[in-house]
């Protein structure tokens, strides 16, 4: 049995998920048929994506401020600049 | 949904013979398991949903082998009532008063119907809360 000294919801369970389903614009026939723990996991996965996207944008500002330039490479170029290529 | 049968028990009267009648039977319902079998979860039983979800709820009686305990029918039959829909299902009150608990071997029967139900449910799912 989980402890009664469980941290008190602030907002229903289900509000909350309702409100994410209407961020991330899911579907009511999504939300009808898809199982509780998908769609759970779905909307979890969706928040990671987004929080990702959030700090990758963060830190290309601090760079930016900070008048460092920062590239997307591939793994080739990669190899290149460490062999002291451009 | 999934579409199952459920045990139930009817319980009559007979005046001319003085007799109670009881006949088992057989109730059409369909099993929901989105959000909105949560939500029932959270609007009927607030205690228990303060403490796990419902699915959370399924799991845990099947590992700790709640779901075949006599004991434990009540707070079975409150997960199962969130997960059924049916035109017999109105409230949770009608709903405990289709079964009849104190028959030894009706319960059995409908012990089985109900681990039989949860299995059902979290097989339905990609996933589980745990993952």
């Amino acid at each position: 049995m989980p402890d009664d000294n469980y941290k008190r919801l602030a907002m229903p369970r289900v509000l909350t998920i309702m409100q994410k389903c209407v961020e991330h614009k899911i579907q009511d026939t999504l939300l009808n048929r898809l199982h509780f723990n998908d769609l759970y996991c779905l909307l979890l996965s969706l928040d990671i994506a987004n929080l990702r996207q959030l700090i990758k944008q963060q830190n290309k500002m601090k760079n930016k401020n900070k008048n460092n330039i920062v590239k997307d490479i591939s793994q080739e170029e990669a190899v290149k600049f460490l062999k002291g290529g451009q | 949904m999934l579409n199952t049968k459920l045990p139930i028990v009817k319980k009559s009267f007979d005046e001319t013979t003085q007799k109670l009648n009881v006949v088992q039977d057989e109730i059409e319902v369909l099993v929901d398991t989105s959000l909105f079998a949560e939500e029932r979860w959270e609007i009927n039983f607030p205690t228990n949903a303060k403490k796990e979800t419902l699915f959370a709820y399924i799991e845990r009686v099947k590992e700790t082998g709640l779901i075949e305990s006599k004991a434990n029918i009540l707070s079975n039959l409150k997960a199962l009532y969130c997960f059924l829909e049916g035109k017999d299902i109105a409230d949770f009150k009608s709903f405990c008063q289709l079964f009849d608990l104190a028959e030894g071997e009706y319960l059995n029967k409908l012990i089985e119907k109900i681990k039989l139900i949860f299995e059902l449910v979290l097989k339905s799912s990609a996933t589980n809360s745990k993952n």
